[in-house]
């Protein structure tokens, strides 16, 4: 019980001990903890879809005084149920001269895209899908199909309105997509590593946020911005803008291709606070500063899942805190915003923190987070090199913990 | 296990292949497209090279294809309504090249002894990529990464150069 509370690793090495005496095949076991995470992954994504929404109406209904859905169920908790369900029994429409496949696929795409992303996050230590030594580029490039998605969905619904919106939801995601890789990569140059194992245990310390002076909370801010506009939430929500656009790019979906476009959106907003929570936040480490145990040892007590799944709720609100504190941004406002001051201010940030990290100018850098430069290894005969860095390293094959894909 | 995904990802990408070069609609050429390079970048990840398969998602995928969607929908007809069929020659020096292609590829393919690799495949770390792109010794490769780097300010002032128009100096000044 306690591993299971706090040594989550211990836990699954456990579970996967006793499997593989009970059943004693290797690949049968592996298939086994892929399929188990396969459906942990579905069951948190489906029931993120039902809680976000209705946090999200109780807090859109609390910041303009009401109460929001309170019939169904204890304070309306079971809302969302009551909408799938009618989503589910909605009429499909298919309009009449929409391309068939492409309007099929594209909300595919894009709920695909945003749940791929859910299998690199760490939520707690060893809980993590699939790690591996680039998960945080992958987790970049796999989102970034999600324009695919929504241009799919605009172009095939042969509606101008969609049209547009997925037009301009295109040129903002991929505009500030580079603020936001930007953004991490201040984390990433102190951790020197982007793994997302890595980048949680560098911060045992503390975390980025505050153990990079200036620059982490820059980064975070920068971030938070930035991360905001990729999930089209509003103030940056012209992808939809229900007063020029009818509903944006899904304005002819219905039913149950909606409501994937609508779960990809908060699956969305999950995955960005996710990310930014575990290179900024620390993950699933407890609030830590080097070398006072006493303190460290009190916030241990609070297991780590249960820190990580509260700071990406504290970012998730505040995302939806946003939508009613900013008006929309117009177009070319938005354009500006990015290209003449977010991109600027992320490039110095990025510039200042390598400063910083080569010259171990953070908190308690007493080992050199930043690698030290050494010779590339030749490539012919590779040997591993990096020793002294991360302490002790496992090469090769997919390095995965909760789940590995075993190799013949 | 690692064959079958072999087979699996190479059969995707042969199909979503075949879909790109025969279907007519320039958009769903573009979405078969994402189909051959993702299961390219599966190709990456069976051999372990993670860095690559993400680069690959990123920048094709994320980047290129992109790309290509919005010239489709900016400039091509993009049904195409009416069909064109190539001339009678052009398709016979079109289907020589090919079989020439195909039997150089097989050839060199076949003549040449790839073996077995004698070290296991592992995937590089961040800190080897970054020193051999920016490391001037022998195995680095910072004189590609700077003319690459050349290359692009280049291709970047052009872009805003054309995008700007002549004259719009002028009408700014006003």
């Amino acid at each position: 019980m306690r591993d299971f509370l706090y040594h989550t690793d211990r836990f699954v090495l456990d579970l996967t001990q006793r499997l593989t005496d009970a059943i004693g095949i290797p690949w049968v076991v592996e298939l086994i903890k892929m399929a188990a995470a396969a459906v942990l992954l579905v069951g948190l994504a489906s029931v993120l879809g039902m809680v976000l929404i209705w946090i999200e109406r109780k807090v859109a209904a609390h910041m303009q005084q009401r109460l929001g859905p309170m019939r169904v169920g204890p304070h309306g908790l079971l809302q969302t149920v009551a909408d799938t369900l009618k989503l589910l029994a909605k009429e499909d429409i298919t309009p009449k001269n929409a391309d068939i496949i492409i309007y099929y696929l594209a909300p595919l795409i894009t709920f695909a895209a945003s749940f791929v992303c859910l299998s690199f996050l760490p939520y707690a230590p060893g809980m993590q899908a699939v790690r591996f030594n680039v998960g945080l580029l992958f987790v970049l490039g796999i989102s970034s199909l999600g324009v695919l998605g929504i241009l799919a969905a605009g172009w095939s619904s042969n509606n101008k309105w969609s049209m547009l919106g997925a037009m301009r939801g295109g040129a903002q995601i991929i505009s500030y997509e580079l603020s936001a890789a930007l953004a991490l990569l201040t984390a990433v140059i102190f951790t020197g590593s982007l793994d997302f194992h890595d980048i949680v245990e560098s911060q045992r310390e503390g975390w980025w946020i505050w153990r990079a002076p200036v620059v982490g909370l820059l980064g975070f801010v920068i971030y938070t911005i930035a991360s905001t506009a990729e999930c089209n939430r509003t103030p940056f929500d012209i992808v939809e803008g229900e007063s020029e656009l009818a509903a944006g790019f899904h304005t002819e979906y219905s039913a149950m291709k909606f409501a994937m476009f609508f779960l990809a959106e908060f699956v969305n907003i999950f995955i960005v606070s996710g990310v930014s929570a575990t290179i900024f936040l620390g993950g699933w480490m407890p609030f830590h500063i080097g070398g006072m145990d006493g303190l460290n040892h009190v916030f241990d007590l609070i297991p780590p899942w249960v820190w990580f799944f509260g700071k990406v709720m504290a970012l998730v609100f505040v995302v939806m805190w946003f939508r009613w504190t900013f008006p929309r941004l117009r177009v070319d406002q938005l354009m500006h915003f990015e290209w003449k001051f977010l991109m600027p201010v992320s490039f110095a940030t990025v510039a200042v923190a390598a400063v910083l990290a080569t010259g171990g100018w953070y908190f308690f850098s007493a080992t050199p987070a930043a690698p030290v430069p050494q010779v590339a290894p030749k490539h012919e005969n590779a040997k591993p090199t990096a020793s002294g860095a991360h302490g002790e390293r496992t090469w090769g094959t997919f390095r995965v913990q909760a789940v590995s894909f075993p190799n013949v | 296990m690692n064959t079958f995904l072999f087979y699996l990802f190479s059969a995707a990408a042969l199909l979503s292949a075949y879909f790109v070069v025969t279907v007519h609609n320039l958009f769903r050429a573009a979405m078969g497209l994402i189909g051959v390079l993702l299961s390219i970048a599966g190709l990456y990840l069976l051999v372990d090279a993670q860095f690559l398969s993400a680069v690959q998602i990123m920048v094709y995928v994320g980047g290129i294809v992109v790309l290509i969607v919005y010239v489709v929908l900016l400039v091509a007809d993009v049904a195409q309504k009416q069909v064109h069929h190539a001339a009678t020659w052009r398709k016979a020096v079109a289907g020589f090249l090919a079989a020439a292609l195909f039997t150089l590829l097989a050839v060199a393919a076949h003549s040449h002894d790839f073996g077995v690799a004698q070290v296991p495949a592992r995937s590089a770390s961040v800190t080897e990529i970054g020193t051999a792109l920016l490391s001037p010794e022998r195995n680095g490769y910072v004189l590609p990464f700077e003319v690459i780097s050349l290359v692009l300010v280049a291709a970047i002032v052009g872009a805003i150069t054309i995008a700007r128009g002549a004259g719009s100096d002028k009408k700014e000044a006003k």
